[in-house]
């Protein structure tokens, strides 16, 4: 069953979509509500979880869109100093759950590019599409973010 | 800037390794299948109404078919409205072949057929409504066709009758209603009650929605359901002709939803710039148990404006089908609810709502017709326009509505009367 298979997989793009758990579980029950009623349109082009994987993203920005924060609330972090990029990349011996609170805490329009480029695989076209934004400002959001999530982990070691 | 990339596979990989797990509870999945739930049950009521909505089309369309076959009855095709040209030639064809075996073909007509051969010295043939199966009343093209066997008066000459007229007869049982009265026009007033189930479509309001509580939706949102209400008024109708209607009244309005709440506060929400920014633990002495159980009643009163559709469907029912808006005023509010922001109970009357509201609803059902009175049944549907919450004060917005079946009386009075 879908729900049973994939459920942890899709916890995990919702919180990393989400600030907190409750809106991630809003988000859970929302895509699966939404992946099981278009579930006729899956063509089997790509594996299931790919396809459900877009459907949940493709959610949490629509509702960030339309509803203001309906799953998350976040501000642009104005306290970002320029001593915040460092362009000497941090080790990768670092414990997962630091590197996703510390993707948490960017400011949300980079969290959610690197998300959807570093993690969900999507390219800075299909990103551009859906945040409408261009292709460059997806681009120079993705180096900003990778610049700041660098700077927070190394903070964080 | 490049040297940054290897930050994706961090990512990846701190992604890949993240378990959520303890997360996913089995309430989760609850709440799926009763979202699901909740669609078909919509996906039910639609094809329900289209199916409903479908039948009555066909059976309008059925209806006014004989109808059409009913005005033949009115008409009458006869020699002298043929100019002598066409009568000649007509007659030429009528006095062709063979005797016996026309004669023959004539009896097994009014054996086989029951085609109420009328002969009056050769000299007339009455075909009466019975045989329904009259194409084209214009004698040039007469065709009568029995058992899918036609037969062209011209082609089909019957030599030993003499036609000299034929003419479709008045038949006094085509009438499909008998209530002539039911074809003027009129008024009607009458009561009615709906007995309903009510419940309500909730929505964020985009501009405060940063104020509702993280924990709003579990503790307050689905606890609240559907519940009873009823509407009950004075019914007036205006019929414009034997098709169309309008109708209005004033009746007492109910909306209502059913609560079970059962949470404990715990924590307050710290409110920044109109959104909560976060939430502060509270003194445990200070935990605010809520636990209760019951329905809130919305009352309005209501006038509606509805424009109508009827089609007599046998001598004693029709069906009807009504559109429209109501004017909704909001008079008294019985109950309590959640406070979306601090979660505590609130007495509904202390909460703000929209005093005027705009509602449509939509019925359609059968009226059993009596020459002095009806009687009908309709299901309706009556959902609010406008969210019943102010839009300015309240982060959510609400629509309520209600299904029901429409039982409704009422009296006819004729313009002569």
């Amino acid at each position: 069953m879908l729900f049973e298979k994939y459920a942890s997989k899709m916890m995990a793009v919702c919180m990393r979509y989400c600030k907190n758990q409750e809106d991630a579980k809003d988000l859970l029950q929302d895509g699966y509500y939404k992946v099981l009623t278009s579930i006729k349109s899956f063509k089997g082009n790509s594996k299931i979880d790919t396809w459900m994987t877009r459907i949940f993203i493709n959610l949490a920005l629509n509702r960030n869109r339309i509803g203001r924060n309906k799953y998350s609330h976040f501000e642009f972090d104005t306290k970002f100093e320029k001593a915040d990029f460092d362009e000497e990349p941090v080790s990768e011996d670092i414990e997962a759950k630091i590197v996703i609170k510390a993707l948490n805490e960017l400011p949300e329009i980079y969290k959610t590019v690197l998300n959807m480029y570093a993690i969900d695989g999507l390219t800075h076209k299909e990103i551009a599409e859906r945040l409408g934004i261009s292709e460059g400002s997806s681009k120079s959001r993705l180096s900003r973010g990778r610049s700041m999530l660098n700077a927070k982990l190394k903070r964080k070691k | 800037m490049d040297k940054l990339k290897q930050i994706d596979s961090i990512l990846k990989k701190a992604a890949a390794d993240m378990h959520f797990n303890d997360a996913i509870q089995s309430s989760d999945w609850d709440a799926i299948e009763h979202k699901l739930k909740k669609r078909r049950r919509r996906i039910i009521v639609l094809w329900s109404f289209i199916a409903l909505m479908f039948t009555t089309s066909i059976v309008t369309l059925i209806v006014n078919q004989d109808s059409l076959t009913d005005e033949l009855g009115y008409n009458e095709a006869s020699y002298e409205n043929i100019n002598n040209e066409r009568e000649n030639s007509v007659a030429q064809n009528i006095e062709a072949p063979s005797k016996t075996k026309l004669t023959n073909k004539s009896n097994d007509f009014e054996k086989n057929y029951k085609i109420p051969l009328v002969k009056s010295n050769n000299q007339k043939i009455t075909v009466t409504k019975e045989d329904k199966k009259i194409v084209n009343n214009d004698y040039n093209e007469l065709i009568i066709n029995i058992n899918s066997k036609s037969v062209n008066t011209f082609n089909q000459a019957l030599p030993e009758i003499k036609l000299e007229k034929i003419f479709l007869e008045r038949n006094p049982i085509t009438k499909k209603s008998n209530n002539p009265e039911s074809f003027v026009k009129r008024w009607e007033y009458g009561i009615a009650f709906t007995p309903s189930i009510s419940s309500k479509f909730t929505q964020k309001n985009s501009t405060l929605s940063g104020l509702i509580n993280r924990n709003y939706n579990q503790y307050i949102g689905k606890q609240e359901k559907s519940s009873f209400a009823s509407n009950f008024g004075f019914n007036l109708s205006y019929h414009i002709n034997s098709k169309l209607f309008i109708s209005s009244g004033l009746y007492l309005t109910q909306r209502a939803e059913y609560l079970n709440y059962k949470y404990t506060i715990t924590d307050f929400p710290i409110v920044t710039n109109g959104e909560i920014t976060d939430y502060g633990p509270l003194n445990p002495l200070a935990y605010v148990d809520v636990n209760h159980i019951g329905s809130n009643l919305y009352h309005f009163i209501e006038i509606p404006l509805n424009f109508g559709i009827k089609q007599p469907i046998s001598s004693n029912f029709e069906i009807r089908a009504q559109f429209g808006v109501s004017f909704l005023s909001l008079t008294k509010l019985n109950g309590k609810k959640g406070n979306y922001l601090n979660l505590q109970l609130e007495d509904l009357s202390d909460l703000k709502f929209n005093k005027h509201n705009i509602a449509t609803t939509v019925k359609t059902g059968l009226y059993y017709n009596k020459p002095r009175f009806n009687v009908g049944l309709e299901p309706s549907y009556s959902i609010n326009i406008n969210s019943l919450n102010n839009a300015k004060t309240s982060a959510l917005k609400t629509r309520p509505y209600a299904y029901g079946v429409n039982l409704i009386t009422n009296i006819k009075i004729f313009k002569n009367e």
